[in-house]
């Protein structure tokens, strides 16, 4: 930081803050930092660490019924939040200090026009009469590059994208000039190229209003492209805080230094000479789906025709953004969705030639494994009963699925003894090795992996790498993997299509299509991915090779 | 919306083909002769044979429901076997108190109930939801005919506010109409009113977790704001569904309503053509109180794309 950044004024200081449960369980335990005009403090910390319960603590907008503060001050501009009354919150609110929140699908409320609800924040702090509000409204729109502000202006939040609807948020945010705003995760659930294009708008509005900036994520690649300063957080408390640069280079704390060498570099692995065969076979397939009714009838063509193969012991990644239509072609693979034109060959033998009844066999060969660890598993079942179920269905003998169910759960990395536990038991990395050792029960040909890294923190994200790593090199097993990350498809895949729009825009070897893209879009996407030619593991071991 | 409309009203013609076609086969689905039903069992066979002339009963059924749905269609219900009388006429002139009956009792439930909901979730978890959630389970497990008779003894015998019994109609004296319906209206809305209640406060409970409403508390709006404006239109949905499945539960209340406050509804008529066994009768009845069902269903429907912009199918 320079002498002239220390120079500004604190915008926000927060000292021992602690909030605990009513239990009096401590969620976040005395942390203590400041945020000055017109800079951006990022606090980075997996699931977990407390991070959004700071931030809600600031805006006082925690869940009164379970937490509240206990020790401590949060002071805004020397006003003391935490003694303020209820009516002098409402009025620092989106005035003085704003919010931009991780789900932009449901940060807005979903029956009211859009102009009307970020002229609410106007019509709250008794600003102008109606149509200066509204002229307000549509600056605003505009300064936020929403196209056609008029259109948006009279849109339900539905008929927009999560991009726009977050641009929205940050227009409600903001229009008000507030000193300090709070940003809750707000690229997580945004396609990279979203993000990018968020990103620069944050930080060019706050460059031209001099505001405070105070930033949650998870996402290094983030950190490292706005942050001037960063605070580690895990498990409620402070590890360490500093200038971002020294943060990332030089972290003293282990826990930091883990964190980051966690983070999957874009640089891809070297190739494997592939010479299995090929298992899986699609020919063109597609997916239409039909949308309304007479006289208003549309079609939507989730997936054009679409050719792949994939050979033993090959991991092919589909990559590409939201819409793309990867999870579609994913879920016609596994027809969990009826295809409407292709053929698909398993080892050879189409699948639409075969009886009904070995349709439902061939079942067994092609096994998936879904986004999100917490939704994916019935919880009323033991993890006995949800790695059998499918044995149970195609009639394994008892003994045999028990002695299977244990060689599973060790194969991916847990003890036989957890058999016994329900899944509200296991954390979410621990989840997604159940999920993925009930796919393997069956002892499929082909595993499809849909964005099933995602949902996790970035430590847990590279033991289920490496798991399926292992498990590709011992069982010769062949992987889809869908995701949206280039950074993990560079670290996991052999192959990789690139789609659009439900189109392959191009085909290739991960090292080739990530280094030497051919396609203007494949280009584009790695252009937008945060920190692409920050190699994190490199840089912080202290030899910063030259990565670029 | 006007497609959308008209799209909800094509689609419940299907569904009144099928009641029609439902309450046609009545007369056949009942055990023995419909001419020997409809003549009684001391007609003569010539007596059967000339009815079964008359009626068309000798003719293959497809063009007896044909004749049928042309009668129904042009208001001809056929002939009471009982009184003799047209069925039309007799429904027409009992027609009347049920209506407003039943559309006091749904506006008066509504009236009370969505306030006591709102407040209930605006206090959720203090005394003044729990007394409020107390009187919904009261209203809701105590019978109709004996708050029914409480309130005719506290309010019309002893305070002589509301008469005993009796009916008049709204054309002919407004006062004297509100003054007849209040208190089987009252008594009719209770269960309702909890219903309704208690479904407010709950999906406007469930609204408060979204995130909306978060997004709502950031921008300084006020908890009476986060209530009305954000919570409550989001709730309507659920509302709304309950409140038109009260409505059309509200027509089987209605016939112990009417029997405790003496009103000449139609209530009391589907009692006594059931059990007169007058079928044709019955069956104007059924077909009646079957279009008011789907009425009161495609109503809602449309309601509900009103309160949700999300809801075009």
């Amino acid at each position: 930081m320079t002498n002239e950044a220390n120079q500004r004024e604190v915008v926000l200081q927060v000292d021992g803050l602690t909030v605990s449960l009513h239990s009096g369980r401590e969620i976040v335990s005395d942390i203590s930092f400041n945020v000055r005009a017109g800079e951006t403090l990022c606090i980075v910390g997996e699931s977990g660490s407390g991070k959004s319960v700071t931030s809600f603590a600031v805006m006082q907008l925690l869940d009164s019924a379970a937490l509240r503060p206990t020790a401590g001050s949060i002071r805004l501009e020397g006003v003391d939040l935490l003694k303020a009354s209820s009516q002098e919150l409402r009025q620092l609110r989106a005035a003085r200090m704003s919010m931009i929140f991780q789900e932009p699908m449901t940060a807005l409320n979903p029956v009211e026009r859009i102009g009307k609800q970020v002229m609410e924040v106007l019509e709250i702090h008794r600003e102008g009469d109606h149509a200066g509000r509204r002229a307000r409204v549509l600056e605003m729109f505009q300064m936020v590059k929403l196209p056609d502000p008029e259109r948006v202006f009279n849109a339900y939040p539905h008929e927009l994208s999560g991009g726009q609807r977050q641009r929205v948020v940050i227009a409600m945010a903001l229009i008000l000039r507030p000193r300090l705003l709070i940003a809750d995760e707000p690229t997580t659930a945004l396609d990279v190229t979203t993000q990018a294009q968020i990103l620069g708008l944050i930080s060019e509005l706050q460059k031209e209003m001099g505001t405070a900036v105070l930033f949650i994520t998870h996402d290094f690649g983030v950190v490292h492209d706005i942050a001037d300063r960063i605070l580690v957080m895990n498990k409620g408390r402070v590890v360490e805080e500093g200038k971002s640069t020294d943060i990332l280079t030089s972290p003293t704390a282990d826990y930091t230094r883990r964190l980051i060498c966690a983070v999957p570099s874009l640089v891809p692995v070297p190739s494997r000479e592939l010479s299995g065969e090929g298992v899986l076979e699609v020919k063109g397939m597609a997916k239409r789906y039909v949308m309304g009714s007479f006289p208003r009838k549309r079609y939507f063509d989730a997936l054009h025709p679409t050719d792949l193969l994939l050979r033993e012991g090959e991991i092919l990644g589909v990559v590409g953004e939201s819409g793309s239509g990867k999870t579609t072609l994913a879920r016609c693979i596994a027809r969990l969705v009826p295809a409407s034109e292709g053929v698909v060959r398993l080892k050879g033998a189409s699948i639409d030639d075969l009886s009904s009844a070995d349709k439902r066999r061939s079942r067994k060969h092609v096994q998936i494994v879904f986004q999100d660890p917490y939704r994916s598993m019935n919880s009323r079942l033991k993890l006995r009963d949800i790695i059998a179920e499918g044995m149970v269905n195609f009639g394994y003998a008892p003994a045999e699925i028990e002695r299977r169910c244990n060689e599973l759960i060790q194969a991916v990395g847990l003890q036989p003894s957890m058999l016994d536990r329900y899944p509200h038991q296991l954390s979410g990395g621990q989840r997604q090795r159940i999920c993925i050792a009930r796919a393997l029960a069956l002892e499929p040909s082909v595993l499809i992996c849909d964005e099933a890294v995602s949902a996790l923190d970035v430590s847990v994200q590279e033991q289920v790498i490496e798991l399926l790593l292992d498990l590709r090199d011992r069982l010769g097993v062949a992987i889809l993997f869908i995701t949206h990350d280039l950074r993990v498809a560079a670290q996991l895949c052999d192959n990789v299509i690139v789609m659009r729009n439900g189109r392959v825009v191009e085909a290739g070897s991960a090292a080739d299509i990530l280094t030497n893209p051919r396609d203007e879009y494949t280009r584009f996407l790695i252009d937008a991915v945060p920190a692409r030619e920050w190699n994190f593991r490199e840089r912080v071991s202290g030899t910063v090779a030259a990565s670029q | 919306m006007i497609f959308y409309i008209l799209r909800r009203i094509v689609a419940t013609i299907p569904v009144m083909g099928v009641v029609a076609l439902l309450v046609f086969s009545l007369l056949y689905l009942a055990p023995g002769d419909p001419a020997v039903i409809i003549a009684g069992e001391s007609a003569s066979t010539e007596q059967l044979e000339k009815m079964r002339k008359d009626m068309g009963l000798d003719q293959p059924l497809p063009v007896q429901f044909a004749k049928w749905i042309g009668k129904v269609a042009t208001g001809d219900l056929g002939t009471s076997l009982h009184s003799g009388k047209k069925v039309s006429e007799m429904i027409g002139a009992r027609v009347g108190p049920t209506l407003s009956l039943a559309t006091v009792t749904i506006l008066l439930s509504l009236i009370l109930a969505i306030p006591m909901g709102i407040l209930a979730a605006w206090a959720r978890g203090r005394w003044l939801d729990r007394s409020l959630m107390s009187i919904a389970v009261l209203g809701f497990s105590t019978p109709v005919f004996v708050v029914g008779y409480v309130l005719i003894f506290l309010f019309s015998v002893k305070a002589g506010w509301f008469p005993v019994q009796g009916f008049t109609p709204i054309s002919e004296n407004p006062l004297r109409f509100l003054r007849t319906v209040t208190l089987p209206a009252f008594t009719l809305s209770l269960a309702y009113v909890a219903l309704v209640s208690r479904i407010t406060r709950s999906s406007l409970l469930e609204m408060l977790g979204e995130d909306f409403i978060r997004t709502a508390r950031a921008k300084g709006a006020s908890e009476r704001r986060v209530l009305l404006r954000h919570a409550l239109r989001n709730a309507a949905v659920p509302i709304l569904t309950v409140a038109g499945s009260a409505a059309a539960f509200l027509i089987g209340g209605v016939v112990v309503t009417e029997s405790v406050f003496n009103l000449p509804g139609m209530g009391r008529l589907v009692v006594e053509s059931v059990l007169a066994r007058d079928y044709p009768l019955i069956q104007g009845l059924i077909l009646l109180l079957s279009l008011v069902y789907i009425g009161i269903n495609l109503l809602t429907d449309i309601l509900y794309s009103v309160f949700d912009p999300r809801i075009r199918y």
